[in-house]
C-alpha cells in the first residue's frame, strides 16, 4: 500500500489532498524550483550511464542553462538502439516496468519505454489527485470513500494506461472488474464485463478513455431499443432496479437511456489527446464533464484539469518541460538541422509551443520532443487562483496521426495502405481534423479523376485495419470509422512544387511533408494555382526556342 | 442536600469544565459535535443533580425531573454517535437523525408523564415506576450502543498508526465502561436506586479528557490545561467543605445544606482568582502532572531563552542549548545545523549526544543539504518547523533530491526548527525522536519555538563573533594559526593535561636555508613557498593537531595525547612530504624539526618550547632536513641522531646556495645572475642528453661559476668603466680562487672542472689553463656560452644592455672561436623555442618554482 493510499485509508484527508493536489498551491517560482532541482538530480543519474553518455556526448552540463545550451534536443530514434532492445544496463535507473506505444510500423513496431519504481511512486500520487480532482467541486475537499465503485477503461499493459492500475489503489475501492480478472480478457470484454457489474453493484467513478466513454453511451441508447432478458433480470433485481430507474427516466425525458439515467457518478476522467472533442458529448451522456489529462507513454502524465473542467495545469514532479515556440517550431520542419529555441515553465506567454519533456527519476529522456503541440492558454487560472500556466492540447506535429487515443498511424502505414489498394496517384498527404470526431483526412492526388472515391475509402480502410491492429480494434470496440478521402485535382502536387521553388524554397522542402502538412498547403493543394503549370510551360517552350 | 447527589454534581461540573474548554476552539465539524456531547453529558448531570438534591421535594417534581434524566441519557447516547461518525470522517447519516427523533419523542412524553409514573425517595433513595416502553426505549438505543463500539473497533482494525491505535482504544475503553455501568446500573434492581450512572458517564468523560491531551484527540489541550487548574483549585477546597461538614455536621447548621455548599463554592472560586500564590502553585502542580520529569528542564529551557542573549560563542551555545532542548523536551538528542563558511551547505556541526555510546536507541547521522536544496529553500521561504514525516506531504518539497531524502530520514531527527536572522535562514535546530515515540505537541513546538527565535539573531552573532576570533587567531599568509594563538593553545593544553592527566608534544620546525631561497628567488616566492609548507603540514597531521606559524620561516604543531614517538612519526612525515615535493631543478626546500613532550621535557610552556627550539638547533647544527628529538640536544652526538636520510645531494645544494647568494650580493648588478646561467646550462645540459649526474654539477657549477669572486676587491668589481690591466688580471683570477674555495668542500668536487675552465674558448685563447676543443670539460663548455648569453642581456655600467637577437647574433658571431658551435646551435634554439619562458615547459613538475623568476633564471 502507498503512502497516499495510507493517508486515505486513515482519513487523513488533509494530508492527503495537500501531497496529491498540493501543487495547484505552488507559485510559478516554487514549480519551476522544483523542476530545476529535479532536473539537476537527473543530471547526475545521466553523466553515469550509457544512454545520458550516448545522448550528452562529451557534455557535462553543471547547470540547466548549461544543459539547455549544450544537449541537443532528441527523438525516439536516438533511443531505440536501447530501448527496443529493453536494455536496463545504460539507463539512468533500473526500471520495474517496461511499457509501449505503438511506433513506427515496419522499423518498430513498438516504442518500449521504461518506467522506474521512482516514477511510478510520483504515479500514484497523481491517479490520487485525478480521482481527488474529478469528483471535488471545491479546494480541499476529498467525496471519495473507500470502496467506491471505480470502473476502469484504459488500455491493458504494457500501454501506459496498463502502468496507471499498478498504480492504482485497487485494494482500496471496488474496482471494476477486479484488476487480477481484467487482465486475463480482451479490452472490449473487459469494457462489457466491467459494465454488467456496474449495472449490478453501482458505479461512482468512471475512468476511460473519452472514445469508450462516448462509445458506452452509444450503447446504452441502442439497448434501451434491444430486448431485455427479464429471466436474467429477475436474477440480478438490483441490476433490474437500476435499468428500470433508467429506463423511466429515459421514457419521461423523451429520449434514448443514457448512463446519467442509470448512475449518478462522483466523478469522470478521460484519457486521449481526443478528450475534448467529446467533451459535450460525455456530459450529455454522463451528466458530467470529463476531468482531462494530458500525458503519453514516453511522459506518462504531462497536465490535468481541476475542478473547473477548464485549462489543463502542468505537473511539476514527473517530468522537466521545455516549449518551442510554434515559430521556432516551423523553421525547424523547413530545415531539419535548425535549432529550435527553448523557453521553460516560467517563460511562457500564451500561444502555441511543441512539449519538449526530459524524464525525471531516473527516467529515460532528454530533452526529447514529444510532437505535441500545444496552447498555452493563459499563465495562471485566475478563477481557482492556481499560479501555473494552463494548457490545451491542439495536435500531433510529428510524423504520427493519434486516433482517439487508440492508434498511432505512421507515414509508412499510411502509404502502405495506399499503395496496397493498387491506385494509381500522384502523391498525397494526410492530416487529422476533428469534424465532430477524430477524422483521419487522406488527400490524394490520383492518376484516373474517375476513380470511385467509396470504394477507395473503403479499400484503404480495410488495409489499414490489416496493417494496424490498434486502428482495426478501434472500429470493432467504438464503431468509428476514421478515414476520409477528399481527392485533389489534378497537377496539385506540381503547382505546389512550382510554387515552392519560385519562393526559393530548397529541394528538401518542394514537395509537402506527407503527415500533418500545414493548413495552408492543404488549402493550396485543394484549389492549386494552375497558372503557374501555364507560366512554366511557356519558359520551357521559350527556352526550347532559344 | 441528599448526598448522593453528590455524585452527579461532581460530574456536572466537571462536564461544564470540558465544554468551556471546547466550545471557545471549536472550529471544526468533529469538534462541534463533541462539544454538543459533552452538553448533553452535562444536561444528564444537572437533571439528575436536579432530581436527587431535595429528599423532601414533591412528587411531582421528582416526576418531572426524573423524566428529564430519562430523556436526557439517549441523548447522551445519539450525541456520541454523532462524535464517532465525525471521528471516522463520516457525515452524519440516518441513524444520527431517527436517534435524535428518538430524543425529541421521549422528551414529549416525558413532558406529558408517559414516561416516568412516579418517584419518590425512601431515606436518600429514589424509587420511581415506570412504563413498559420504557423499556422499548431502552432497546432502540441497543443499535447505538452497539455501532459506537463497531465503529471504534473498525477503526482500531484499519489503523496502522500507533498514536491513532492508542488513542481510538482508549475511545473504547470509555464507552465500554460507560455502557457497562450507565446503561446496565438502572436495569440492576440492587442498584436501580443509586445514581451510579453518572460514574460511568464521568469515567468516559475523564478517559476521552486523557485522550485529548495525551494524544492529541482534538487540539485544545492548551485551554483544557489551564480550565483544570481552576477546577482542581476549586475540587480541593469543595473537598475540604465537605471533609468539614462530614466530621462536624453541626457546623453549619442555620442555613439549608445546598445554599451553604453554593455559598461556600462562590466564596471560594472568589478567593482562588485573587490569590496568585495558590493559583500559581496549583499550576506548578497541574504543570507537573502534564510534563512531570521534564517539568525542571522546561523551566530551565525558559530560563536558558533568558540568558542565551549574553552568549557569543557558538560552543558555549551549543554546549548550553542541546542538553536543555532535549531533557526540556524529552527527546532523545538534538543537533545544530549551520552553513559551513567554505562549502556553503547547511551541516551538523553540533550532536547532542556526541557520540553514539550515548546514544541508547537511536544513532544520529550527520547532515549535509545544499542551500539550494528544497527544503532549505522551504525553510528559508516559510520560517516554520517540519518534521520528516511531512516530507511526502509539503507540495514545494517534490523537489527534493531522493538523496536528500534519504539524508533526512537517515538522522533519525524528529523534528527541524528553522534559526532566522533578518528574515534569512541561518541554521536549524533538529531534535530526536521523543522519548516515549509520541508526537510533538503544540505546547512542544511553541515552547520550542520561543527559543529558536530568539537564537537566530543570537547564532548570527555569534557566527561573526567566531568568524572574527578565527582571523585574529589565524595567520593570514599560510592560513594557520599564528604566534598569538600558539602560545594560547600551549597554555590551554598544559592546563588541560595538568588536570586530566595526560600528555602532548610540540614539534619545532624551520625552513632550511629560506634566507638564501629568498635572496635568489625574492619574497614573494619565498611566501608562496611558506603557503606551500603550510599546506603540507596540514595534509601531514592529524585532525586534532594544530599547526601554526611561529613566525618567519618556523612552524610549530602541537600534537595533544601523543608520546614523542609518535610526534616523531608525525615530525618525519611532515619533513619527507616536504622534501618529496621540493623542485628538481629549483632550490630545494627542506625543513628541520625539533621535537619536545610534556611533561617529559619540562612542565611550563617555556621549557617546552625551548626543549623543542634546542632540538631544532641540533638538527640545523648536524646538517639541516632532518628531525631532532629533545633528548638528542642532551646528548650531542652524531651517532645519537634520529634521522639520517640526508643525501649528499641536498647537504652540498644548501651550501651551494648559501654561497651563491653571498656572491652575487658582492655585486649587485650580478643579483641572480648565477641562477640565471645555471638554469640557462641545466636547460642546455638536459637537451644535449647529458647523465643526471653531469646536470647536477652544472647545476651547482652554474649557481658557483663566479664564486672566486669572493677574492676580488669590491672597487673592482663594481667598477663602471673599463678595467685596466692589472685589474683584468684580478679579474682573470676568479675561475681559479673558486676552484681553490670549493677543492675543500668534498661534495662540491665534481663541479671544480666547470668553474676553473668556464672562461677557456673554444679556440685555445681563453684563461685560465688555455684549453681548445674537446679538451675543454663539457660543463665549462656549457657554462661559458650560459654565463656570456646572460651576461650580454643583463644591464652592466659600462655598456649597453642587448636584446636577445642581438646576443643570439654575438654568440653565432663567436661560434667555433670563442664557443663551442654544437652547444650554440642547442642554445639558440632553446631559446628561441622557450623565448624568455622556456623554463614553464615543466613547470608543473616543481612545487618551488617561483612565478615571474621563471625562464632560466
Amino acid at each position: 500500500m502507498g503512502f497516499e493510499a495510507e493517508l486515505f485509508k486513515k482519513g487523513r484527508y488533509q494530508e492527503l489532498w495537500q501531497r496529491c493536489c498540493g501543487y495547484l498551491d505552488l507559485s510559478i517560482e516554487d514549480f519551476t524550483h522544483i523542476q530545476k532541482r529535479l532536473m539537476l538530480e537527473q543530471l547526475e543519474l545521466l553523466k553515469k550511464c550509457e544512454l545520458g553518455k550516448s545522448i550528452m556526448g562529451d557534455a557535462i552540463p553543471e547547470n540547466i542553462e548549461d544543459f539547455r545550451e549544450m544537449v541537443p534536443l532528441t527523438t525516439y530514434s536516438d533511443y531505440a538502439p536501447y530501448l527496443l532492445k529493453r536494455r536496463m544496463d545504460v539507463l539512468p535507473q533500473r526500471p520495474i516496468i517496461w511499457q509501449y506505444t505503438s511506433g513506427k510500423s515496419e522499423e518498430y513496431p513498438y516504442r518500449w519505454v521504461p518506467v522506474t519504481s521512482r516514477q511510478l511512486d510520483q504515479i500514484e500520487g497523481i491517479i490520487f489527485a485525478m480521482m481527488i480532482l474529478s469528483t471535488c467541486n471545491n479546494k480541499g475537499e476529498i467525496n471519495l470513500k473507500g470502496m467506491d465503485k471505480v470502473f476502469y477503461g484504459m488500455a491493458p499493459p504494457p500501454y501506459t494506461t496498463g502502468t496507471m492500475t499498478r498504480a492504482f489503489p485497487n485494494e482500496l475501492f471496488d474496482v471494476l472488474p477486479p484488476v487480477g480478472e481484467a487482465e486475463n480478457i480482451s479490452f472490449e470484454e473487459r469494457i462489457k464485463y466491467g459494465f454488467d457489474l456496474a449495472m449490478e453493484r453501482g458505479l461512482d467513478l468512471c475512468i476511460a478513455m473519452s472514445s469508450v466513454n462516448v462509445a458506452i453511451g452509444e450503447r446504452f441508447g441502442r439497448k434501451g431499443k434491444s430486448k431485455t432478458n427479464i429471466k436474467a433480470l429477475i436474477k440480478k433485481p438490483r441490476k433490474a432496479f437500476r435499468l428500470l430507474k433508467g429506463v423511466l427516466r429515459s421514457k419521461l425525458a423523451g429520449r434514448p437511456m443514457l448512463p446519467r439515467d442509470i448512475w449518478k457518478l462522483k466523478g469522470l476522467v478521460t484519457f486521449g489527446i481526443d478528450g475534448s472533442v467529446y467533451r459535450e458529448k460525455i456530459k450529455d451522456m454522463w451528466g458530467r464533464y470529463p476531468l482531462e489529462f494530458h500525458g503519453c507513454t514516453e511522459a506518462i502524465f504531462i497536465a490535468m484539469q481541476t475542478w473547473d473542467y477548464e485549462g489543463l495545469t502542468f505537473i511539476p514532479n514527473l517530468n522537466f518541460f521545455e516549449f518551442i515556440p510554434e515559430d521556432e517550431v516551423n523553421k525547424s520542419i523547413e530545415d531539419p538541422t535548425y535549432k529550435p529555441r527553448t523557453v521553460l515553465i516560467d517563460e511562457v506567454i500564451p500561444g502555441n509551443y511543441e512539449l519538449v519533456i526530459s524524464s525525471l527519476h531516473g527516467g529515460p529522456f532528454v530533452r526529447y520532443r514529444l510532437g505535441h503541440l500545444i496552447s498555452i492558454t493563459s499563465t495562471r487560472n485566475e478563477k481557482l487562483n492556481i499560479d501555473i500556466p494552463q494548457m490545451r492540447f491542439l495536435t500531433r506535429i510529428d510524423d504520427q496521426i493519434d486516433i482517439a487515443g487508440f492508434t498511432r498511424l505512421s507515414e509508412k502505414v499510411i502509404w502502405k495502405s495506399i499503395e496496397n489498394c493498387g491506385i494509381g496517384y500522384r502523391d498525397w498527404v494526410a492530416s487529422k481534423e476533428i469534424n465532430g470526431k477524430p477524422v483521419l483526412h487522406l488527400y490524394i492526388e490520383p492518376d484516373d479523376i474517375k476513380i470511385n472515391l467509396k470504394e477507395l475509402e473503403s479499400s484503404i480502410h480495410n488495409e489499414l485495419k490489416k496493417l494496424d491492429k490498434p486502428y482495426s480494434e478501434l472500429e470493432a470496440f467504438t464503431g468509428l470509422q476514421p478515414l476520409k478521402i477528399t481527392l485533389l485535382p489534378k497537377n496539385s502536387f506540381q503547382a505546389y512544387k512550382l510554387k515552392q521553388q519560385a519562393l526559393g524554397a530548397s529541394l528538401d522542402n518542394l514537395s509537402p511533408r506527407h503527415i500533418n502538412p500545414s493548413r495552408n498547403t492543404i488549402r493550396f493543394l485543394l484549389r492549386p494555382d494552375l497558372s503557374l503549370l501555364g507560366k512554366q510551360a511557356s519558359i520551357e517552350k521559350e527556352k526550347i526556342e532559344a | 442536600m441528599n448526598l448522593w447527589a453528590l455524585i452527579p454534581l461532581i460530574s456536572c461540573v466537571c462536564f461544564i469544565v470540558l465544554f468551556l474548554s471546547v466550545l471557545p476552539q471549536a472550529k471544526k465539524r468533529i469538534e462541534r459535535i463533541f462539544a454538543l456531547f459533552l452538553f448533553a453529558s452535562m444536561i444528564w448531570s444537572f437533571t439528575a443533580v436536579m432530581l436527587l438534591r431535595d429528599t423532601s421535594a414533591s412528587s411531582e417534581y421528582l416526576t418531572f425531573w426524573n423524566g428529564m434524566v430519562i430523556t436526557a441519557m439517549p441523548l447522551v447516547v445519539v450525541t456520541y454517535y454523532h462524535f464517532i461518525l465525525a471521528y471516522n470522517n463520516k457525515k452524519a447519516n440516518v441513524g444520527v437523525w431517527i436517534g435524535y427523533s428518538i430524543v425529541l419523542i421521549i422528551l414529549g412524553l416525558a413532558l406529558s408523564g408517559y414516561v416516568v409514573k412516579d418517584a419518590y425517595f425512601t431515606g436518600n433513595l429514589l424509587y420511581h415506576d415506570i412504563y413498559y416502553w420504557d423499556y422499548l426505549l431502552a432497546a432502540i438505543l441497543i443499535p447505538f450502543l452497539s455501532l459506537i463500539i463497531l465503529l471504534l473497533y473498525r477503526r482500531y482494525k484499519n489503523s496502522v498508526d500507533p498514536t491513532d491505535r492508542n488513542r481510538t482504544s482508549y475511545l473504547i475503553f470509555g464507552w465500554s465502561l460507560l455502557v457497562l455501568i450507565s446503561y446496565i446500573t438502572p436495569f440492576t434492581p440492587s442498584l436501580k436506586t443509586l445514581p451510579v450512572d453518572h460514574i460511568g458517564n464521568l469515567i468516559n468523560a475523564l478517559i476521552i479528557s486523557y485522550t485529548i491531551f495525551k494524544f492529541n484527540l482534538l487540539n485544545i489541550q492548551m485551554v483544557f490545561r489551564k480550565l483544570l487548574t481552576y477546577v482542581i483549585a476549586i475540587g480541593v477546597l469543595f473537598s475540604l467543605t465537605v471533609a468539614v461538614f462530614f466530621i462536624n455536621p453541626g457546623f453549619f447548621t442555620s442555613l439549608p445544606l445546598f445554599i451553604i455548599v453554593i455559598i461556600l463554592s462562590l466564596i471560594y472560586t472568589i478567593i482562588i482568582l485573587v490569590s496568585s500564590p495558590l493559583l500559581k502553585f496549583v499550576s506548578k502542580g497541574v504543570d507537573y502532572l502534564f510534563y512531570r520529569r521534564t517539568y525542571d528542564y522546561r523551566k530551565e529551557l525558559l530560563n536558558f531563552n533568558k540568558k542565551m542573549s549574553h552568549i557569543l560563542n557558538l560552543d558555549e551555545l551549543a554546549k548550553e542549548m542541546l542538553p536543555t532542548v532535549s531533557k526540556a523536551l524529552n527527546v532523545n538528542g538534538a543537533s545544530l545545523i549551520l552553513q559551513d563558511s567554505k562549502t556553503g551547505n547547511f551541516e551538523t556541526q553540533y550532536l547532542y549526544p556526541e557520540t553514539e555510546n550515548d546514544i541508547h536507541e537511536a544513532a544520529f547521522n550527520k547532515i549535509s543539504l545544499s542551500p539550494e536544496s528544497a527544503i532549505i529553500v522551504w525553510m528559508n521561504k516559510k520560517c516554520k518547523p517540519f518534521s520528516p514525516d511531512q516530507i511526502d506531504t509539503i507540495p514545494e518539497l517534490k523537489g527534493l533530491w531522493q538523496s536528500e531524502k534519504d539524508i533526512i530520514f537517515n538522522s533519525n531527527m524528529g523534528l527541524f526548527l528553522p534559526f532566522i536572522s533578518r528574515d534569512k535562514l541561518i541554521g536549524i535546530l533538529t531534535l530526536g525522536k521523543k522519548s516515549n515515540n509520541s508526537i510533538f505537541s503544540y505546547q512542544d513546538i511553541e515552547l520550542i519555538s520561543n527559543i529558536t527565535n530568539q537564537a537566530g539573531i543570537i547564532i548570527e552573532n555569534a557566527q561573526l563573533y567566531t568568524h572574527a576570533k578565527i582571523k585574529a587567531n589565524t595567520d593570514e599568509l599560510t592560513g594557520l594559526y599564528n604566534h598569538r594563538h600558539f602560545h594560547e593553545r600551549l597554555d590551554q593544553e598544559i592546563i588541560r593535561n595538568t588536570r586530566f592527566g595526560g600528555t602532548f608534544s610540540l614539534i619545532m620546525m624551520d625552513v632550511d636555508l629560506f634566507k638564501s631561497y629568498n635572496d635568489i628567488y625574492g619574497h614573494l616566492a619565498g611566501d608562496r613557498v611558506l603557503r606551500k609548507v603550510g599546506e603540507y603540514i596540514v595534509n601531514s597531521i592529524r585532525g586534532v593537531d594544530l599547526a601554526f606559524r611561529y613566525g618567519g620561516e618556523e612552524f610549530a604543531v602541537i600534537l595533544p595525547g601523543a608520546q614523542i614517538e609518535d610526534a616523531l612519526k608525525v615530525a618525519e612525515r611532515i619533513r619527507k612530504t616536504i622534501e618529496s615535493k621540493s623542485s628538481l631543478k629549483a632550490m630545494p626546500i627542506t625543513v628541520s624539526l625539533g621535537i619536545s613532550n610534556w611533561p617529559n621535557d619540562g612542565i611550563i610552556k617555556e621549557e617546552i618550547v625551548n626543549r623543542a627550539d634546542e632540538a631544532l638547533y641540533l638538527a640545523k647544527q648536524l646538517g639541516r632536513n632532518r628531525t631532532c628529538l629533545s633528548s638528542d640536544s642532551e646528548k650531542q652526538h652524531d651517532d645519537q641522531l634520529i634521522s639520517t636520510e640526508l643525501s649528499s645531494h641536498p647537504k652540498a645544494l644548501s651550501i651551494i646556495y648559501a654561497l651563491a647568494a653571498t656572491v652575487d650580493a658582492k655585486d649587485s648588478y650580478t643579483y641572480g645572475h648565477s641562477r640565471k646561467v645555471s638554469e640557462y646550462a641545466i636547460a642546455i645540459a638536459e637537451i644535449m642528453g647529458l647523465p643526471n649526474k653531469t646536470i647536477d654539477s652544472i647545476r651547482s657549477a652554474g649557481l658557483l661559476h663566479d664564486i672566486g669572486k669572493i677574492g676580488i676587491p669590491d672597487h673592482v668589481l663594481n667598477k663602471n668603466t673599463s678595467l685596466n690591466i692589472y685589474e683584468n688580471q684580478l679579474i682573470r683570477k676568479h675561475p681559479k680562487i673558486g676552484s681553490e674555495i670549493l677543492i675543500h668542500v668534498i661534495d662540491l668536487v665534481n663541479c671544480i672542472p666547470a668553474i676553473l675552465h668556464h672562461h677557456e674558448r673554444y679556440d685555445g685563447t681563453g684563461y685560465p689553463s688555455g684549453l681548445a676543443g674537446d679538451k675543454i670539460p663539457i660543463e665549462a663548455r656549457i657554462l661559458s656560452v650560459a654565463d656570456a648569453y646572460d651576461a650580454m642581456i643583463s644591464p652592466r655600467p659600462y655598456r649597453r644592455q642587448l636584446s636577445s637577437e642581438e646576443a643570439i647574433e654575438e654568440l653565432k658571431a663567436c661560434s667555433g672561436t670563442q664557443f663551442d658551435p654544437i652547444i650554440v646551435d642547442v642554445f639558440i634554439e632553446i631559446i628561441q623555442k622557450n623565448n624568455d619562458n622556456f623554463i614553464a615547459y615543466n613547470k608543473d613538475d616543481y612545487m618551488y618554482q617561483p612565478e615571474g623568476q621563471e625562464g632560466l633564471g
